[in-house]
């Protein structure tokens, strides 16, 4: 059933879209529309192929931020130079698809992902892509954020979890200090690993990504670790490395001037500009009301990043309150489904689940709280809606991964 | 017409949160729980004494029971706040066990147990193997490990 409202849904969006905003050019049309069809096609075959139904829920939802994704960028085509197709999101959407089949089947059918080189590999791998991003990379708004040509943020998205899997479903051999009430060893070395990818993401400027990977890490650290003394050391460490970077780091204090004392903020000449977005939604949400403004009402001059970190104030203004809220509650039920698994996974497959939830839920939290004013600006993405090849084509990994451990049978 | 598409995709968006929150609370694919790979039966040796504490903390006041234990580590104990309560009479007893496939490593945290004559007291730094059908007492509790096939 949910498969027909979908359609219908985005047949509505595009309808919508296309009828709110004119260009001269007709690709940028035709690229949302080849966009749709593709979602179409691959929810199809997905359809067909998962024979439990038990993907389809997620994978529905998924499509439906990702339709919101062509719209938005529809909305942003005329502000773009380039239309080409490796630069639109109907590009990334074509890349997404194909990573999505090859992922889900490997996940699903085999168990080369549990192989210790290659979660290694993974770990490795992202701790030379964010060192490597300080080392090589241009500045990009103050901070180092691609290596490969892939942002850091992209990375930590495709390797941490299988990282962090690995280390925390190890077995508990030996402890620190040989003393069972210590920490284990393993959780000592996601410890010192998650320290060591915050030195690298301190180095980069990159303090969006120390958030989300902070917070995940925590949340993993606070289930496995048994020990009252290390959770409240551990507690106090992260509280005060927070106050330390919103003390000394320059676009983090910003940040949380404008978060706490945004009227004052609105009138500082230092953070001319800087305030926009939250004191926007301020501003104008009594005049946005329930239905939204329009698409396209928002001048992109206003604030540069409203189809990327501040999407969420371009769906409240352009497309309504209520289909903002109606989002959110998908991405309730999104994350609820992130969390079902069967019974009987090992591991670390259930530690790979429960950090691809953990990282989703973070990004919509810390975006939706960042968009409102809850929370200071963080810089974050929400997954699909916001334009971002290299992160959307990650959370799609991960996406696959849930996927592919849902058709997996109990290990006997 | 522009309002008529707006109304058109909130109202098929809606339906679908609602479908959506309907398939989630009836969603049969399961909670993620582990496979247990021992199970560890409990035998009262003498009758219970009933405290309020005991009443409390909700702790079975049946003559027998059993647990399955997952590949993981857990706390067992008499405690409120033990993952693996038994209802041992007397002081605390706290015991860590690491399960793992082929043993389970036990440590005493608080308390002391009796294994095969031998009494284990509190000791942080030691590690006891449990093999299969191998029995531990707790007191008036006799605790037995068996490792499910």
């Amino acid at each position: 059933m949910s498969f027909p409202i979908y359609v219908i849904y985005s047949a509505g969006l595009f309808l919508w879209t296309i009828s709110s905003i004119h260009y001269d050019s007709p690709l940028p049309a035709a690229q949302y529309g080849l966009g749709q069809l593709l979602i179409l096609a691959a929810l199809t075959i997905m359809f067909m192929a998962d024979k439990g139904k038990k993907a389809i829920p997620g994978l529905v939802i998924a499509a439906v931020f990702c339709s919101l994704g062509l719209s938005i960028a529809y909305r942003f085509a005329g502000e773009k130079a380039s239309i080409q197709l490796e630069d639109v999101y109907t590009g990334d959407l074509i890349s997404m698809i194909v990573v999505f089949f090859i992922v889900y089947l490997l996940i699903r059918f085999t168990n080369i992902y549990r192989i210790k080189l290659i979660n290694l590999l993974a770990g490795g791998g992202l701790l030379l892509a964010v060192y490597g991003a300080r080392l090589t990379s241009a500045l990009t708004g103050g901070s180092y954020l691609y290596f490969g040509g892939i942002m850091i943020f992209g990375w930590a998205l495709l390797a941490f979890p299988f990282t962090a899997a690995f280390l925390i479903s190890r077995r508990e051999d030996s402890y620190v200090r040989g003393n069972v009430r210590s920490l284990p060893w393993n959780l000592m070395l996601m410890l010192l690993y998650v320290i060591i990818l915050f030195a690298g993401c301190v180095l980069c400027n990159e303090f969006g990504l120390i958030l989300i990977i902070g917070l995940t890490a925590t949340v993993l650290f606070f289930i496995r670790c048994r020990n009252l003394l290390t959770k409240c050391f551990y507690t106090i460490s992260c509280a005060g490395a927070a106050v330390l970077s919103a003390m000394k780091v320059p676009h983090v204090h910003d940040r949380m001037q404008i978060w706490l004392h945004p009227a004052a903020a609105a009138g500082s000449e230092d953070l001319a500009g800087k305030a926009e977005s939250v004191l926007y939604l301020f501003r104008h949400l009594g005049q946005a009301g329930l239905w939204g403004r329009g698409i396209g009402s928002l001048p992109v001059s206003y604030y540069p990043t409203l189809n990327t970190d501040h999407v969420m104030v371009t769906l409240i203004n352009d497309y309504s309150l209520i289909l903002a809220g109606l989002v959110l509650a998908l991405s309730l039920f999104f994350i609820r489904w992130l969390l079902t698994l069967p019974d009987g996974l090992c591991g670390y497959d259930r530690y790979l689940n429960l950090t691809t939830a953990l990282l989703f839920g973070f990004l919509i939290l810390v975006h939706t709280a960042s968009n409102l004013g809850s929370f200071l600006t963080a810089g974050i993405g929400f997954p699909w809606i916001s334009e971002g090849s290299s992160v959307n084509i990650m959370l799609t990994v991960l996406l696959a991964v849930h996927c592919g451990l849902l058709g997996k049978k109990a290990i006997s | 017409m522009k309002m008529l598409f707006e109304l058109l995709t909130i109202a098929a968006l809606g339906f679908l949160t609602l479908q959506m929150g309907f398939s989630c609370r009836k969603t049969d694919a399961g909670e993620g729980a582990a496979q247990a790979a021992w199970t560890v039966r409990a035998l009262r040796l003498q009758p219970a004494k009933r405290t309020l504490w005991s009443l409390l903390a909700g702790l079975p006041s049946g003559s027998g029971d059993s647990a399955g234990l997952p590949l993981d580590s857990c706390f067992l104990g008499n405690g409120l706040f033990d993952d693996c309560k038994v209802d041992a009479a007397g002081p605390r007893i706290r015991l860590y066990l690491n399960v793992q496939e082929d043993q389970i490593w036990l440590t005493v945290l608080t308390g002391s147990i009796v294994i095969g004559g031998s009494r284990y007291r509190r000791d942080p730094r030691s590690r006891i193997a449990i093999h299969d059908l191998d029995r531990i007492k707790l007191r008036d509790i006799e605790l037995e490990f068996v490792k499910r096939r």
